[in-house]
């Protein structure tokens, strides 16, 4: 075992752990201690980050055992930038939960539900945060598990039959995906003996058990993930959960078995990665952007709008991989990726929370029925504003920088079809972004007054949109981040492949 | 090839492709939820099918944990789903998911 | 005697599978599930031929025994059953019409539109190209496969324990049974949020014959557990078969009413679930804090540790299982309807 271990690593998932003990047994008062342990958790992740940029990837021998025989955990630029981003959405989405649910009600029902509210949010970042730690394909599975259980009972909080058939659909999903992933555990555990990344990656060969193997755990986490065509769960789920619960989940969960399939097929697997796949996975996620930005054109509701978004945002993640082509252009794609997932991450965020607010100043979220908001929820409308800017890509924001890697990644890489691709689904996300922005300016007669807004809420949404812009500044910093364990297959791609 | 490792490995197989095509066809929710805990079940064998290293021999213990856990893991969703169930049941007085309420309701 | 040991498993498998099929496609819900239990054990014999009794433990209690409780109760719950079980009687006409709403709300839905014939023939085609995948996945599969058995008794020494099932779950990868304890807690947590804050109260209070025989069991349930923690250092057993027997006797309990649940009952469901990840994550702590890894347990206190955290986790266990049994108690009282029902039109619908 290495000497120098790094504590912080498995304290990013001791912290929420500790928080959910503390949420169920101590809950009164519990809430301002909760989100000091989300500052804590914070911290943690920027020490992490720090140590991985000054110091390079590290590993953490869990227990103390070495693998194969032990689970260990991974930290590099990837991880490390993903579980900052986790805190801060978790954080910022906590600050307006605060707020959010109505603490005089009459129904009883609700006021027990909420009560439970934050066990499970901290379970969700404690899996989150184990799951971008892990390297283990088994442990992979327990949290992938953790992190579903949890998403969906949060979503089942909103209570309402369509929440809850919403939910249901979800963890059906949720289940029969992790099943097909553990059936790959299984052969591959069966064909090499063995759990662990890099182990697998020392002794795989191209046997049928292995391709089968893969095959099944791509398709698991593809439905886990809500591409094309497996994607008929996630609008009902993330918008009809609780807003804050909506943010986190199109914002970070569904990133999360993203992140998987990439550390699959690039750390693990990465013999299987021919031109054919990469044609098929990019064309999966290119029916993914239109699709979902098609259908988000068509919704009524502002929050379906935001939901089909996400389906369409995440058809620019596969993007990822017919980019990986020639040496820089891979390079430059991997980097655009990885911002795009944190510039999404934010602008997702910002946007679930700046509905939720009309959602509670207006009673409903129906966009046709809505107007003057710009009069009466302006710092709303200027998160929304802000992170739809982000969301369709422009300068100078963290989404514009995103698009623009994986543009001239396209270009330099002779991908042309994918550089048209990113540059008109800009544009669709301009359209149905601005079909909620319109409103805002609109004079319609008869609205009744909206109910005022607790400012934590409109704040932390602006909060968020600021980060994305934020991110369009500070990319330089990130790219460099990003770098620290970059897998070999990107930086060795010297001749390419044809 | 009768081996019982390949034999069980088989009969997993079986079992986790009925588990599947239950899951898919019906749409009653308990029905479902017998199908996945079904197709649980193959995976396991499956694991532990792999491991049996003969005749009084100690068989791996790896899968034996990683199966333990996931027996545990299953029972736990299937504790939540059925909770949800039965919730859906009482406020929809149906149990199956209906295709058509996606943007139905003024959810928050 | 091979020839013998082969058509055992044969007989076992067909045996199996015909459960398993009988168990998805039975017309009556309560059937499927009573046949879902009876495969569970089954399985657990599969288990036990395989030379994994640890795992047969556990499925016969947890995978078993108290998911088919878990599944029963739910069953009940759906509408108009107050009691666990379904009585089957002869009714006359003229409770006819009552009956088959709750046929249809129980046993099965009328048929939806949801699946024509040609998706359904599609899905079959689906499912069979899987398994023929599978099924050649699996046997372009090596002879005996390269595993982790010999690392495993390698480490066996510095693990505290010599059941080498236990020295992975509990110190080699303990990391997953944390992570596996915190699924068991997500659960109540996930589960008592839909609950009231009154206990559900079961309706069948002075079963004698119930109260009687729980009075035996119960003592020897929670002394076989405590073996069952004890015991598993060396041979097969642990926390988590421990856990599911005092979790059944949690179940037999409430079933009883022994003793009528009220409010302090909530605070000790509380502490009791949370105790055995306090103490497994404390344990993990402090190890880091005095210079080992997280997890890490010096080979000296390995065996003591284990079994603390092992007591601990398995009195959690106990609890969080008969709370995800006592289930939720979806909005009001549920409302008293008739118990019997009959089953006579049950058998003329396809399964839904």
């Amino acid at each position: 075992m290495p000497t120098d271990q790094w504590h912080l690593i498995p304290l990013a998932i001791a912290l929420p752990l500790s928080a959910v003990l503390l949420a169920i047994l101590v809950r009164r008062a519990t809430v301002y201690l909760l989100l000091g342990i989300l500052l804590l958790m914070s911290a943690n992740a920027v020490g992490l980050t720090w140590l991985v940029s000054s110091q390079g990837p590290k590993t953490y021998y869990m227990g103390g055992w070495e693998p194969p025989l032990g689970i260990v955990l991974y930290a590099d630029g990837l991880s490390a930038l993903l579980i900052l981003m986790t805190t801060i959405v978790g954080f910022a989405a906590g600050l307006y939960a605060l707020r959010y649910f109505p603490t005089k009600t009459d129904d009883e029902d609700a006021t027990h539900r909420k009560n439970h509210f934050w066990p499970l949010w901290m379970f969700l970042l404690a899996a989150m945060s184990a799951l971008f730690l892990s390297r283990d394909i088994f442990n992979i599975y327990i949290t992938l598990e953790l992190m579903g259980l949890a998403a969906v009972s949060l979503v089942a909080l909103a209570g309402e039959p369509v929440a809850l058939r919403a939910s249901m659909r979800y963890l059906l999903v949720s289940m029969a995906g992790s099943l097909f992933y553990l059936v790959g555990v299984a052969l591959i555990y069966a064909n090499f003996g063995v759990l662990d990344l890099p182990a697998i990656r020392a002794v795989i060969n191209q046997s049928p058990a292995a391709i089968i193997a893969l095959s099944l755990m791509t398709v698991g986490l593809m439905m886990k993930t809500a591409l094309f065509p497996f994607h008929f769960w996630l609008p009902p789920a993330h918008a009809n959960a609780p807003t804050p619960v909506s943010a986190v989940l199109s914002g970070l969960v569904i990133k999360a078995s993203f992140y998987l399939l990439v550390r699959l097929w690039f750390q693990g697997f990465d013999i299987f990665l021919t031109p054919i796949i990469m044609i098929i996975m990019g064309a999966m996620g290119a029916m993914a952007i239109l699709w979902g930005a098609f259908h988000a054109l068509k919704q009524e509701r502002v929050k379906l709008l935001i939901a089909y978004s996400t389906v369409a945002q995440l058809g620019y993640l596969f993007l990822l991989f017919p980019l990986i082509k020639s040496g820089e252009a891979s390079k430059l794609a991997w980097s655009g990726v990885f911002i795009f997932v944190l510039a999404h991450a934010f602008a997702k965020a910002a946007l679930f929370l700046a509905a939720g607010n009309i959602l509670k100043a207006y009673g409903h979220d129906r966009i046709s029925d809505l107007g003057e908001m710009n009069r009466y929820i302006p710092v709303t409308v200027f998160a929304f504003g802000l992170a739809g800017l982000s969301l369709v890509g422009l300068p100078p924001t963290g989404g514009f920088i995103a698009k623009w890697l994986m543009i001239r990644s396209a270009i330099l890489g002779e991908q042309w079809w994918c550089a048209v691709l990113i540059a008109g689904g800009g544009l669709l996300a301009a359209g149905y972004i601005l079909r909620v922005i319109s409103r805002a300016f609109r004079t319609v007669p008869d609205i009744p007054r909206p109910k005022p807004l607790s400012p934590l809420t409109e704040w932390t949404a602006l909060g968020l949109a600021l980060l994305a812009l934020g991110l369009g500044f500070t990319g330089v910093y990130t790219l460099d981040l990003l770098q620290a364990g970059t897998p070999e297959f990107i930086l060795n791609l010297a001749g390419g492949i044809p | 090839m009768l081996q019982p490792s390949t034999l069980y490995s088989l009969t997993a197989v079986v079992l986790f492709c009925m588990g599947c095509y239950s899951l898919l066809t019906y749409s009653h929710l308990l029905r479902k939820i017998l199908g996945v805990n079904v197709m649980g079940v193959g995976v396991f064998m499956l694991l532990i099918a792999r491991a049996y290293a003969g005749e009084g021999q100690q068989s791996d213990p790896v899968p034996q944990a990683l199966v333990l856990t996931g027996i545990v893991v299953a029972v736990c969703a299937t504790a939540l789903a059925l909770n949800l169930a039965v919730q859906i049941e009482a406020t929809t007085h149906k149990a199956d998911l209906a295709e058509d309420e996606e943007n139905n309701g003024n959810a928050n | 005697m091979e020839f013998l040991k082969t058509l055992f498993d044969l007989i076992l498998i067909s045996t199996m599978v015909w459960v398993a099929w009988q168990a998805l496609t039975a017309r009556a819900l309560f059937k499927s599930i009573v046949l879902f239990i009876a495969f569970g054990l089954l399985i657990s014999l599969a288990w036990v031929r395989l030379n994994a009794p640890d795992i047969a433990l556990a499925e016969a209690a947890i995978g078993s025994g108290l998911t088919g409780a878990l599944l029963l109760s739910a069953l009940g719950r759906m509408r108009g059953m107050e009691r666990g079980w379904v009585k089957q009687t002869r009714k006359d006409r003229s409770m006819k019409n009552t009956s088959v709403w709750l046929q249809k709300t129980i046993v099965s839905t009328p048929p939806s539109t949801f699946l024509r014939g040609l998706e359904r023939l599609s899905l079959r085609i689906l499912t069979l190209v899987l398994a023929i995948i599978l099924f050649w996945a699996i046997l372009s599969l090596p002879e005996t496969s390269p595993g982790l058995t010999e690392k495993a008794i390698e480490a066996l020494p510095n693990s505290g324990v010599k059941n080498p099932v236990t020295a992975i779950l509990l110190n080699i990868r303990g990391y997953d049974t944390l992570l596996e304890v915190a699924i068991l807690l997500l659960a109540a947590v996930g589960v008592w949020a839909f609950s009231r804050s009154t206990i559900r109260k079961f309706s069948n209070p002075h079963n004698d014959i119930l109260l009687a025989f729980v009075c035996l069991i119960l003592p020897i349930m929670i002394i076989v557990s405590g073996y069952l923690v004890w015991i598993g250092a060396d041979h097969p057993g642990g926390a988590f078969q421990a856990g599911a027997i005092l979790g059944s006797a949690g179940v037999l309990w409430l079933l009883s009413e022994i003793r009528r649940t009220d409010q302090s009952l909530i605070w000790l469901q509380r502490i009791g679930a949370s105790f055995g990840l306090a103490i497994f994550l404390l344990i993990a702590l402090v190890m880091m804090a005095i210079g080992s890894n997280f997890l890490e347990y010096p080979p000296k206190l390995a065996k003591q540790l284990i079994l603390i955290i092992e007591i601990a986790a398995t009195i959690s266990i106990g609890i969080i299982l008969a709370s995800l049994f006592l289930g939720a108690h979806p909005g009001s009282e549920g409302d008293p309807l008739p118990v019997e029902e009959t089953y006579e039109d049950a058998d003329n619908q396809e399964p839904q």
